[in-house]
């Protein structure tokens, strides 16, 4: 039996460790904001943490299967400008046009990096800057205009309800769905040995492209939320999302070389990313000397988290 | 009728042909061994069957159709089953995962891992195999990781299974197992090709041998027919005793003096020498070892290793792939961190960074020419010359290169190496794998190293070309130099080699010389603990 709560706990070390971070940042935070634990500060910070969040976990979802997004913040701010501009004819419709805008983009992403043969980094740098004209293109100036009650209800509580924590909730079901189902397993399979996954008989470039357009979802939800958080639209807004994305899924232990990681880990390394800016900010640092820090602290808890799981070389 | 007919496949990589116009057939309820050395082309012409290649020309035709937009989809879907040579285990997923690898059974759309485990369990018993399915297949040693493949070719029901090299990491009883399925297959008049290179398994379990020799089939035979020396005889193309050059101390080290492949007619002298030798043995060349490594440790690589590498002697680091024989010449090149005492000529030598190995005269002809040798973009020259700056540039010239000097230099190694070369400014890449290995090795001759270290030395390389590095290689050991090779060809080690130390996971784990170095104590000592506790240090994460 102790073995076997070692071998969960050895399992679970990313999000363990991730865990323990969270409570000192979090204790940390208490101390400059000691109204941290109310609803209405729950409501909002995760209202803030949202669009991050669902950004990692559109980027977590590629690296698992061995790429990486380098495009990740411009679909962001397409979906978000697409949402922002449609946002009156019916948030309904709006929505639905901004993650079909996302997923295809995704999608095209995806077939790119099957099908041209260069390395993910590479053809999706290109794409970000496609993607980042197309954004232009629909809004060229901020602007576009969410419904005032929506903004409300999501920043501050809907009947008392955080719609953030939902979304969340509800994103990590689809995610844990999509794990059990061929795909996921495909996924999984692709990232931590491609050319066994196609000795195999798997597709692996039908399983790279849904990658890429699942994550394309989550990162159409991402500026969805971004766009409502913000009651507007921004084309150049996206940008600190991308390496924001991934710094997150590093710091999970999402593997850069693919097939390892766990999404929970993902949404905790996120969510203590926010943290950390926003601590930052009250410390009343000057912003230079805050990019520093948390560059800084990234760092050290990237290669702590690399020493301390760190089993096999050559 | 035949279940599977290759018909006059040709297969070029990169300009170089690797098979040329091969045609053999299994029939149903056929086991069919492929044998031929290391590079003959066994494994390219199974990709094209498994439909990881396609053939340049020629077909191949299953239960009488030709193969038609054929991918290892389509293979599976028709009843292809293979092991590969290569592992195309997923080692962050668990054994059930893996076992159904691309064809999990679901449940409205959903894959349950219960009933992966459950399904999992009967096909891995099948193989002998007694491991929980939930465990992830990274931990387990490389032999049982095998036989996971062999229960993920069963899974689908094939009717041609095909092992290439599959029982490679197994112990006797494991391969018992895998025959026993076999066995089961034929006898439900399946069909299988199975590649080894332990030579008395094929003759225990095939129907017919078809030997592979330089990318041509050189003949098939019944086994009944056959025996074990006329196999190898047209596997190598000449008598066995002909490939390799005599050991230390039974040969005359004629011509020794001058470090070059010798010619037919110096060859035949020293066999000849070697036959009065053997009268009177010469003595080996004794003295102190050149390097003397103990404890050598690698993290997560090798442990512990100690090595004498003696002037005049070649010494061989055996067992199967991956078990830290690489990380031992790469740490003694100074490319990977390393802890452990290394004396070099007695003095406590540090071997940090390749710079360091070099000043020491130790020279590396690394497995992978293409990424730690050779600069296969560059032309034939500047390979040959940039090991050799201190030649070529002249103290008088400053710092730049004496195209005299340059050119004499190339001239004189391709003539002693015989590299076939259109002239020095040929590109690396064009040339063929046993020219490119020429090359790698003549670029360290200038420096006269004393200790050379040569990883998998005649991968890839042509029969003929073999011979001449052997006999080279035995040159430059009578010259005074000393050898470490790695090898994963057991032929080549015990024909080579004076002695072979034999790894396993990272520790020397028998070390065999004279009468003890036979190809059956190697495969015997190379799979021990196979069936041991999980692997120390393979697998993270969840
Ligand atoms: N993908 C490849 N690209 C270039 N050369 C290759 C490739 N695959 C195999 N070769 C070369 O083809 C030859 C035959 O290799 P292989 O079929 O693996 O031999 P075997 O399985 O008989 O040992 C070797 O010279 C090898 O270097
Ligand atoms: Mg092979």
């Amino acid at each position: 039996m102790p073995d076997r709560v070692a071998t969960t706990l050895r399992g679970n070390l990313d999000v363990v460790g991730l865990g323990a971070l969270l409570v000192v940042l979090l204790a940390a935070y208490r101390h400059y904001d000691s109204e941290l634990f109310t609803p209405a500060s729950i409501t909002i910070l995760s209202a803030q943490f949202l669009p991050l969040i669902l950004a990692a976990m559109g980027q977590s979802t590629v690296m698992l299967a061995g790429g990486i997004d380098l495009s990740l913040g411009s679909v962001l701010a397409l979906a978000m400008a697409v949402f922002a501009v449609r946002a009156e004819d019916g948030v309904a419709v709006a929505a639905v046009l901004a993650l079909a805008a996302a997923a295809s983009t995704g999608a095209a992403n995806g077939v790119l990096v099957a099908y041209a043969g260069l390395p993910p980094i590479i053809v999706t740098l290109a794409a970000s800057f496609l993607w980042g004209g197309v954004t232009l293109v629909v809004l060229p100036k901020p602007g576009g205009s969410v419904p005032a009650g929506l903004v409300d209800a999501y920043n501050n509580g809907w009947n008392g309800l955080a719609l953030p924590f939902v979304v969340i909730g509800l994103v990590l079901l689809l995610w844990k769905t999509v794990r059990t189902t061929r795909f996921g397993l495909s996924l999984y399979a692709v990232g931590g040995n491609e050319h066994g996954a196609y000795a195999s008989g798997i597709g692996v470039r039908k399983v790279k492209i849904g990658a890429y357009a699942l994550a394309g979802v989550f990162v159409g939800l991402a500026g969805i939320g971004l766009a409502v958080q913000t009651g507007s639209g921004d084309a150049t807004i996206g940008a600190p999302y991308t390496l924001n994305s991934i710094a997150a899924s590093v710091l999970a232990g999402v593997s850069f070389f693919g097939g390892i990681g766990q999404m929970r880990a993902t949404v905790l390394a996120a969510l203590l990313i926010g943290l950390l800016t926003n601590l930052l900010l009250f410390t009343g640092l000057s912003p230079f000397y805050q990019l520093i820090m948390q560059g800084a602290v990234l760092i050290v808890a990237i290669a702590v988290k690399t020493f301390a799981t760190r089993e096999r070389t050559d | 009728m035949a279940l599977l007919a290759v018909e006059k496949v040709s297969k070029s990589f990169a300009g170089n042909r690797v098979l040329n116009e091969v045609s053999f057939d299994v029939r149903a309820g056929e086991v069919l061994a492929l044998v031929g050395e290391n590079g003959a082309g066994k494994s390219t012409v199974l990709s094209l069957v498994t439909g990881l290649l396609s053939p340049d020309s020629g077909r191949v035709l299953y239960d009488g159709e030709p193969l038609r937009s054929w991918s290892p989809h389509r293979a599976r879907e028709v009843g292809i089953g293979s092991v590969h040579q290569e592992l195309s285990l997923n080692p962050h997923q668990t054994v059930a995962e893996n076992v159904f690898l691309g064809q999990w059974p679901a449940r409205r759309g959903l894959v349950l891992r219960r009933d992966l485990a459950k399904r999992a369990r009967p096909l891995l018993e099948r193989v002998g195999l007694d491991v929980d399915p939930l465990t992830r297949a990274g931990r387990l040693p490389l032999g049982q990781q095998q036989l996971v493949e062999l229960a993920k070719a069963l899974a689908s029901g094939p009717r041609l299974l095909i092992l290439d090299e599959a029982t490679s990491a197994l112990d006797d009883d494991q391969v018992r197992s895998v025959f026993a399925v076999v066995d089961e297959l034929r006898a439900a008049d399946s069909s299988v090709i199975i590649v080894s290179h332990r030579m008395a398994e094929l003759f225990a379990v095939s129907d017919r041998l078809t030997v592979l020799k330089d990318g041509e089939v050189m003949a098939t035979r019944d086994r009944a027919e056959t025996d074990h020396d006329d196999i190898v005889r047209l596997m190598i193309g000449r008598e066995l005793s002909d490939l390799f050059p005599p050991k230390a101390g039974e040969g005359s080290p004629v011509g020794a003096e001058i470090a070059a492949i010798p010619s037919e007619a110096e060859i035949a002298e020293e066999k000849s020498a070697a036959g009065v030798a053997a009268e009177n043995t010469i003595p080996v060349l004794t003295g102190a070892p050149v390097l003397k490594v103990r404890g050598l440790t690698v993290p997560g690589a090798c442990e512990n290793v100690d090595l004498d590498l003696d002037p005049g002697r070649i010494i061989g680091l055996g067992g199967l792939q991956g078990q830290g024989q690489r990380a031992v010449l790469r740490a003694l090149f100074g490319l990977v961190r390393h802890s452990g005492r290394i004396e070099l000529d007695g003095r406590p030598a540090r071997l940090a960074s390749p710079r360091e190995a070099i000043r020491g005269r130790i020279a590396y002809v690394p497995e992978d020419r293409k990424v730690e040798g050779l600069h296969v973009a560059q032309n034939v020259r500047a390979n040959l010359s940039l090991t050799n700056l201190g030649v070529v540039t002249p103290g008088k010239r400053l710092l730049t290169v004496d195209r005299g000097a340059e050119a004499a230099l190339v001239d004189d190694l391709v003539e002693r190496m015989r590299i076939r070369v259109t002239g020095p400014e040929q590109e690396v890449r064009r040339l063929s794998g046993g020219n490119q290995q020429k090359v790698s090795l003549a670029r360290w001759l200038p420096s006269e190293p004393r200790v050379l270290l040569l990883a998998e030395p005649t991968r890839g390389i042509d029969v003929g070309t073999k011979r001449e590095i052997y006999h080279l290689l035995r040159r430059l050991a009578d010259g005074g130099m000393a050898v470490l090779v790695t090898s994963g060809d057991t032929m080549e080690l015990v024909g080579l080699c004076d002695e072979v130390a034999v790894m396993y996971e990272g520790a020397v784990v028998e070390r065999l010389a004279g009468e003890d170095l036979s190809e059956e104590r190697l495969v015997r000592a190379s799979v021990t603990g196979a069936e041991a506790a999980p692997r120390k240090g393979a697998g993270t994460h969840a």
